[in-house]
């Protein structure tokens, strides 16, 4: 499995659970203004001693046209191709690796609205999770900065502590994140017609159609037509935030009253 | 420093051919040798025969604009009602905000240059003799969308957008808590935020457009610059459904609600209140024709009429839409007024009535109206089925003063292609509005209760307001809200010319192939003598009925 879960809910609790809500986030493109060849060649070029970093990048070079042909056809495609230039790898340093370019890169490209729209998602109730093709050695320390518990990300298969390469089963890309959104969403009593998902990519297109509200974020070519066809709804993250974070949904003082609204509802505004 | 005050004579407008009285002649009558009526149909014209007997009310021809629109403002400046002039109120180390009408005013966009940018010229330059040098400009938004950079130096003016954009000229921000101030509540309950740069300025300048008697007044700085917590206690299906119409300020309690928030905050902020009103001379050049009464079109309007007809049609739906929004009408200023709101404001109200009122005997059995490709809040967008709603229900059906043009329990016929697409970056809430909630109910009393709230606080929505260019999550209920009064009046409408039958349904309207099929749907149920009006635009039309 390539799945997740730090917090557990437990079937009863899920059960019990009248309307949950649930934000399903893509990560490269739409929270970071990275992509995944950028974490692979930060991975590699860190990967050892200089002559290794040599052969891991030369072996990459070597699959860059492989990777290209493969990111014009099929995203499941380009993740196996990429993830085998890891072959050898040991999963200690991945994960060390992984910590180390979420601290030092990672973090410093998330697009600030981004981050703000995750935490006001939250605070109205709309639980994070994160659902990406990227790296779980990568991911797991992005989660646990944003707060996230849940993600869905892909996974290295390992042999006696080394990668061989190839990548476990669901590869999240495609069918396989909204069949994974499903799962997760039924484990827990949740109605995906009540949650929203937010992805950049055409390949994510069968993804966001598995969920109620789909948004498109700072969409490629052929995501913004799929959106503009189908009337999702279309936002875009810069990369600089020009003003400072405003969202107050905590601030008793600035919420509206719900029984004041009532009250003064009616003909002429009068109660 | 001082203007040259005694130089500048108040300048006047040319009477109009007739007055508002005498204006029998728009009203007309159908008959058999009668020519075709020109209809808006969404991005096109129809061009339609109407049954013998029916009665068309067409506005009134637009009145001769001031001669020298800056001489007038200036005038104006100098010789402001119940107020002292602008410059006497000013000192240098003074705070004042700008607030300007947005982009959802005039309609279509004026041609260059803006009235708006007209004022600010006028004001900046006085504002600089005297030294005031802490000034912000800020678009009255509301919940509306943020206009784009483009848009803002549009209507703003080289001038000013090089000086102030964009730490100095932006847009209104209604859920930036930080930038919002409660100044109390009215003695209705209800509450009153406002922009903090303005309850905290010296002085409160608003630029104001006048293009139907609705806007303006205390609406301006009162709804313009306010928040959701505002405009919920005037914007709501109550408030809505006792206001008869919205273009009778005295009959309206969403004005009555607007006026008394906007006595509230005169109380502590220091208003100086500059309002205009344009003319109705929407098309020139090569599109006057659509001024015309048909039956007195020549050759030359026919063949402009097929070609415009043509040209349309053969156009990308893409392609039609900006060129359609990209012109620009050439209205005219018949007035400008400034100093005290409700003094300017009275003043404004009379010369708009002048020009926009036609008095009509009795109300009619059918009204056929047809939504053009442009209202408040679809500039440079898609006029989407929701839009379409407000326009006719909402706008075109309160084109009246004392009563509506058509009776209670008559039927509406609108024409437009009612299709099913929305602007997915300006209308994103409007998207679920229409495909969630409409198709579970179109009873605004329960959509008022169940979902409102529900998408005035959702995230993305507000995300996409702030720093996209997206109206508020709320606004489609606004919209929908708009045609309460319709829809408790009239017993039937009827979408003409309705491409997606489905959409209609879901607006809880009844779908028609064409024009005639809609007329006969209507006559059907109220028999072949029922009487119909078809109220004429383009431009606008205000019918005073009897």
């Amino acid at each position: 499995m390539s799945v997740y879960t730090h917090k557990k809910t437990s079937n009863s609790h899920a059960a019990k659970a009248s309307k949950r809500r649930a934000a399903f986030y893509d990560l490269d493109g739409t929270l970071v203004d990275l992509n995944l060849v950028h974490a692979a060649i930060f991975t590699l070029a860190n990967v050892g001693e200089w002559t290794g970093r040599v052969s891991y990048l030369l072996g990459f070079a070597a699959r860059i046209p492989r990777l290209y042909v493969a990111e014009q056809r099929d995203r499941r495609l380009l993740n196996t191709v990429l993830f085998e230039a890891f072959k050898g790898v040991s999963r200690d340093r991945l994960f060390s690796l992984g910590e180390e370019y979420c601290d030092r890169i990672l973090i410093g490209h998330l697009f600030p609205r981004a981050v703000e729209l995750i935490d006001a998602n939250r605070a109205a109730g709309i639980e994070p999770v994160l659902v990406t093709g990227s790296p779980d050695f990568i991911v797991a320390p992005l989660a646990r900065h944003l707060g996230i518990a849940d993600f869905a990300a892909n996974r290295f298969v390992f042999s006696r502590g080394r990668a061989t390469g190839r990548l476990a089963e669901p590869v999240m890309a495609g069918d396989e994140k909204s069949a994974w959104c499903a799962d997760y969403a039924a484990e827990r009593n949740i109605d995906l017609a009540d949650c929203w998902g937010y992805a950049d990519s055409h390949y994510d297109t069968s993804f966001l159609a598995a969920l109620g509200h789909p948004v498109a974020v700072n969409p490629d070519r052929r995501l913004r037509a799929a959106a503009l066809s189908r009337q999702w709804p279309v936002l875009h993250f810069e990369k600089a935030a020009d003003s400072p974070k405003l969202y107050d949904f905590d601030n008793p003082n600035l919420e509206l009253n719900h029984d004041s609204e009532k009250s003064t509802r009616g003909s002429d505004g009068a109660a | 420093m001082a203007r040259p005050e005694s130089k500048l004579k108040e300048l006047k407008t040319a009477e109009l051919r007739h007055e508002v009285g005498a204006r029998s002649d728009l009203v007309v009558k159908v008959n058999r040798r009668s020519e075709r009526r020109i209809i808006p149909y969404g991005e096109e014209f129809l061009f339609e025969k109407l049954p013998v007997g029916t009665r068309v009310i067409y506005p009134p021809p637009p009145m001769d604009p001031v001669a020298d629109a800056d001489q007038a403002i200036r005038y104006a400046l100098l010789h402001p009602e119940n107020l002292d002039p602008l410059f006497a109120q000013l000192s240098p180390n003074m705070r004042v905000t700008i607030a300007i009408d947005d982009i959802s005013l005039p309609l279509p966009q004026m041609r260059r240059p803006d009235l708006r940018e007209r004022m600010l010229n006028q004001v900046l330059q006085t504002l600089a003799d005297y030294g005031v040098d802490d000034v912000h400009l800020v678009i009255a938004t509301s919940l509306h969308r943020r206009m784009t950079e483009a848009e803002i130096r549009r209507i703003v003016g080289e001038r000013a957008f090089k000086q102030y954009w964009p730490d100095r000229l932006y847009n209104f921000d209604a859920e930036n808590r930080a930038e919002l101030a409660m100044l109390g509540k009215t003695d209705h309950g209800e509450e009153v935020w406002l922009s903090r740069r303005a309850v905290e300025s010296d002085l409160l300048i608003y630029l104001n457009i006048n293009l139907v008697p609705m806007d303006g007044g205390h609406k301006s700085v009162a709804v313009g610059l306010a928040p959701y917590q505002s405009l919920r206690h005037h914007h709501n299906v109550g408030t809505l459904r006792d206001s008869h119409s919205y273009m009778d300020p005295t009959r309206s309690a969403l004005h009555r609600s607007s006026d008394r928030m906007g006595k509230l905050i005169h109380e502590s902020v220091n208003i100086f209140q500059i309002e205009t009103a344009v003319n109705t001379r929407m098309y020139g050049g090569m599109m006057d024709f659509l001024h015309k009464n048909e039956d007195q079109f020549t050759d030359w309007d026919r063949t402009r009429l097929k070609g415009f007809q043509w040209t349309m049609r053969n156009m990308s739906s893409e392609m039609r839409r900006t060129a359609l929004h990209n012109y620009a009408a050439p209205y005219g200023m018949i007035g400008v007024w400034a100093g005290d709101t409700e003094a300017v404001h009275q003043k404004a109200l009379a010369r708009v009535f002048q020009q926009y009122a036609v008095p009509v005997k009795g109300q009619a059995d059918i009204l056929i109206v047809g939504v053009p490709y442009v209202c408040p809040y679809n500039v440079n967008s898609i006029m989407n089925p929701v839009l379409v709603q407000c326009t006719g229900l909402g706008y075109l059906f309160n084109m009246y003063r004392n009563k509506p043009l058509v009776r209670e329990g008559g039927t509406m016929i609108i024409c437009h292609p009612l299709r099913d697409e929305f602007h997915p970056e300006h209308h994103p809430s409007y998207i679920e509005f229409f495909h969630r909630c409409l198709a579970e109910t179109t009873d605004a009393v329960e959509l008022e209760k169940n979902y409102e709230r529900e998408f005035a606080r959702n995230p993305t929505y507000i995300h996409m307001y702030r720093y996209g260019n997206a109206y508020h999550g709320v606004h489609p209920f606004y919209m929908w809200y708009w045609g309460e009064p319709a829809r408790q009046h009239v017993g039937r409408v009827i979408a003409a010319g309705c491409e997606e039958p489905e959409v209609a349904a879901r607006l809880g309207w009844e779908a028609a192939d064409t024009l005639d099929e809609a007329i006969a749907m209507a006559t059907s149920d109220l028999g072949r003598s029922a009487s119909i009006t078809y109220l004429h635009l383009p431009p606008l039309v205000i019918a005073d009925v009897e």
